[in-house]
């Protein structure tokens, strides 16, 4: 065993009845407050501060490194979980964020890698666990199913059982268990989707009339809608489905332009743009983020028949909220001081249901704040070199690009 | 002086480039001549013209003009100097103290002692007619290239148009002018212009024009520019690279905190910018001289660096970068193995780690020091990295500089290769940012490479 293993094993010693116990404790409170925030959609803010600050605590006893990093951050002065020193979320690619001993974990998600650094891995105790199932129903019921729950669930995701890395189809699968819903999984575990199957699958609900529940990455759905026009091929799925769409625009290259997407999904599967609900989630993060406006439109349909039909209105930008319990702050880059409502920043995420990993979570993903909500700018995109020393970011660029020179990067 | 411009015409010129108009720019005002690319074209015409009629201008007084504008540059007086460091800390984000020091050691090697060092070294490797119309295409804030391929075009008697750089425009046009109040003549050589990267017709004119283009950026730009060139013109590119230092124990024992605060120099310099920045440095450690111990001398250097010059100003993105790659480094260290020093708020960071291999940093003055057994280790270190190694910083034993010379390879074609250079240069630490004249940067010896045997 090499020195810095047997450190950590000292660190986190198998059998830590303390810990775990304060954990269950923890567990319990989190999911109570859980349960009462999602019951009203409300938090008292300062009660959320104190679950905030608990939690922290905690993990600032049982987590050594993020202990040592708040610790030079004046951690003892902490008073309000503004102040929390947030974890950045490279952090995850690098360094175990647990404060539970590796023996105790349960389940390890691992980040796509689709930036072409190292990818994230974030590990769940059981309990842990258990709050992510618990954290992730509510906004998912309330934002994808506000109206009905009689939907056919179709995930251009695989079986989280042959992709047990992936915190998405890992999510999909919860809340498929949690509201007895069956799901007819069509991404491959390799990689990649299934278009054929997913077509045909579709093509059956669209026969039957059964309205679909259709969730995906940004990709996978490009992927199905570019297959479905290459076919010159269109479905007109049913009345009231609607589709989970997540994972795009992140500022890469790869990425898919978002309203060309939009615009496919209509023509080619025959769901409105208001049906197709933007999802914004993190494997480093416990909970996730929803566009309301698909909620908004079947709560209270607009009057309008442009509005009916699904159309935005351009200028307004859109939004995303999360659950109750999570307080979101944009923030500056440069000194980590929040910006006014409606400037641009970076996105920090305070999130008691991540009680083994980090309360708060600093993300690389740019935003602005709203009062319906933040609006998602997208990924921060790579610095310019101003040198000619070869940055290691410009590495992990040149990597993710395969190579392609970009045209517009001409002298 | 009056406004300051963003472009140079020599004497005779300035009509081709039509009427100036002001410009706001870095919170400046500024004056720049409306390039098109008609005007460009007929610029760079009468450049080649005045080129053909270059030929008659003695060596002797090539060396001693230049070197009388080096060292106009080195006094206090100058106008130039003076408008230099007014205005680069403004656009380059230098401290003021680091501006002054990088002219300093930018100039010092161009004087008539380096210029002549350069001519004899390169005697029997220049076998070919100078370039007709040079152009060097500038990068980012890093200065001192730009000029040091504009002199050696002149050595050579070729006229050359300097695209500068558009995070950097301001240096060039100020040396041309200084060299025109030296030399109208020689000066009628020179050419200096920046715009964006988006004035791709500018681009395309000047590459159709040049016969020679000097190139400095990513591999990215040096891709695209290659694949703009016209045929028959020939292409010296200067790609993104990195660089380390090794220091033994030696020499550690004898003299730790002065060798921390000459490497505290060489990554503080141009802010780590540059490709002769250190990334990684490898200490041999001995009982005495543990890497720790000099990783922790390492960030007193840096920090009391980062008073004295603070770092400059970030953009958003770079900023996040860091922000993020710092504090997951932070976040995995493990004291006493692996100890992380300073921070994205301190402005500087070390970061001890027992891994072995060399890292590149995330730059803004970011060091790993990285403890190794022995010479070997550290060679073995290096040898992944070697194609993309600019510069090694050395404190180490002479036959110790000879097995780094073996090890990466330096030597293979040293007797049978009558053009041979060095493909990384090894240097002492203290002197990374202050390579010499003679330098064959990239490979490419500084005239030789400019003359081409042309099909």
């Amino acid at each position: 065993m090499s020195a810095a293993a047997e450190r950590r094993r000292h660190d986190f010693p198998s059998a830590r009845p303390t810990e775990r116990r304060e954990a269950a404790v923890l567990d319990d409170e989190i999911r109570a407050f859980i349960a009462r925030s999602a019951h009203t959609w409300s938090a008292e803010p300062e009660a959320l501060d104190r679950l905030l600050l608990q939690v922290f605590a905690h993990q600032m006893r049982w987590n050594p490194a993020y202990a040592r990093f708040a610790g030079r951050r004046g951690a003892d002065r902490i008073g309000k979980a503004s102040e929390i020193p947030a974890v950045p979320a490279r952090a995850f690619t690098r360094v175990r964020m647990a404060t539970f001993p590796p023996v105790a974990a349960v389940r390890r998600f691992r980040s796509s890698g689709t930036t072409g650094g190292p990818r994230a891995v974030l590990e769940l105790d059981a309990g842990q666990l258990a709050l992510y199932d618990t954290a992730l129903l509510p906004p998912f019921a309330r934002f994808l199913l506000p109206d009905r729950r009689d939907l056919a669930w179709v995930s251009l995701l695989p079986d989280p059982a042959d992709a047990p890395w992936s915190s998405l189809a890992a999510m999909i699968g919860s809340a498929a268990h949690q509201l007895g819903s069956n799901v007819e999984h069509c991404g491959l575990a390799a990689g990649g989707l299934d278009v054929a199957r997913t077509r045909a699958v579709l093509e059956a609900h669209a026969a039957r009339a059964t309205p679909v529940l259709l969730l995906g990455t940004a990709l996978a759905l490009d992927r199905l809608v570019s297959a479905l026009a290459a076919e010159g091929a269109a479905l007109v799925l049913p009345p009231g489905s609607r589709v989970m769409e997540t994972g795009g625009f992140k500022g890469q290259r790869r990425d898919v332009e978002r309203p060309e997407l939009m615009a496919a999904i209509t023509s080619r599967l025959g769901v409105p743009a208001v049906a197709v609900i933007g999802e914004y989630g993190m494997t480093e993060m416990t909970s996730q983020f929803y566009d309301p406006s698909f909620r908004a439109a079947v709560l209270a349909p607009p009057v309008a028949s442009h509005e009916a039909t699904g159309h935005r209105d351009d200028h307004e930008p859109r939004c995303m909220v999360g659950p109750p319990w999570v307080r979101t702050r944009v923030v500056d880059p440069l000194t980590l001081a929040e910006v006014p409502p409606g400037e641009e920043g970076l996105l920090l995420h305070l999130d008691p249901a991540a009680r083994s990993s980090t309360v708060a979570l600093l993300t690389e993903d740019r935003g602005r704040m709203h009062a319906g909500g933040f609006e998602l700018l997208g990924r921060m995109p790579g610095a310019e070199a101003r040198g000619c020393s070869l940055a290691l970011d410009e590495l992990l660029q040149a990597a993710a690009n395969d190579g392609n020179a970009a045209p517009g990067d001409a002298p | 002086m009056t406004t300051p411009v963003l472009d140079f015409l020599p004497p005779g010129l300035a009509a081709l480039g039509g009427a100036r108009v002001p410009c706001r720019w870095q919170g400046l005002d500024w004056e720049r001549v409306e390039l098109t690319p008609a005007r460009l074209g007929s610029i760079a015409a009468a450049l080649a013209r005045h080129g053909e009629n270059a030929g008659t201008i003695p060596t002797a007084r090539l060396v001693r003009t230049l070197d009388q504008v080096a060292m106009a540059w080195q006094r206090g007086g100058s106008p130039y100097r003076a408008a230099a460091e007014r205005l680069l800390p403004a656009t380059t984000g230098y401290a003021p103290g680091m501006v002054a020091l990088a002219l300093d050691q930018l100039f010092a090697p161009l004087g008539g002692h380096g210029l002549e060092e350069l001519l004899r070294s390169e005697v029997g490797h220049v076998r070919s007619r100078p370039p007709r119309l040079m152009a060097v295409v500038a990068a980012g804030t890093v200065f001192p290239p730009a000029i040091v391929a504009a002199t050696c075009a002149l050595l050579l008697r070729a006229p050359v148009v300097i695209k500068s750089s558009s995070l950097e425009p301001v240096l060039a046009p100020l040396w041309a002018q200084s060299l025109a109040e030296c030399d109208p003549e020689l000066a009628r050589l020179v050419s200096v212009f920046s715009w964006p990267r988006t004035a791709t017709e500018l681009t395309s004119t000047l590459l159709a024009a040049a016969d020679t283009v000097v190139s400095f950026g990513s591999d990215t730009t040096i891709q695209a520019l290659r694949a703009t060139l016209p045929g028959g013109a020939h292409l010296v590119a200067h790609g993104h690279k990195v660089s380390a230092a090794i220091l033994s124990a030696r020499a550690l024992a004898a003299d730790p905190r002065g060798l921390a605060h000459r490497l505290a120099r060489d990554i503080a310099l141009y802010d780590q910018q540059g490709c002769l920045s250190p990334h990684t440095a490898f200490v041999v450690e001995s009982e005495a001289t543990p890497a720790s111990a000099f990783a922790h001398l390492l960030s007193e250097e840096l920090g009391a660096l980062a008073r004295r010059w603070p770092r400059g100003p970030l953009d958003r993105p770079f900023a996040s970068t860091l922000r993020q790659a710092l504090a997951a480094r932070e976040l995995a260290a493990e004291p006493p193995a692996s100890v992380f020093f300073g921070g994205f708020e301190a402005g500087y960071a070390v970061i001890l780690e027992s891994a072995p291999g060399f890292e590149h940093s995330p730059l803004g003055r970011t060091v790993f020091v990285k403890p190794v057994a022995d010479m070997e280790a550290a060679i073995a270190a290096l040898a992944p990295v070697k194609e993309r190694l600019q510069a090694v910083g050395l404190a180490v034993a002479h036959a110790e500089r000879r097995a780094l010379e073996r090890g990466l390879g330096l030597l293979d074609d040293v007797e049978t290769n009558l053009d041979w250079v060095p493909r990384i240069r090894l240097c002492p630490i203290g002197a990374m940012q202050r390579p010499r004249l003679t330098w064959a940067a990239d490979g490419h010896r500084p005239l030789a490479a400019l003359c081409p045997e042309r099909g």
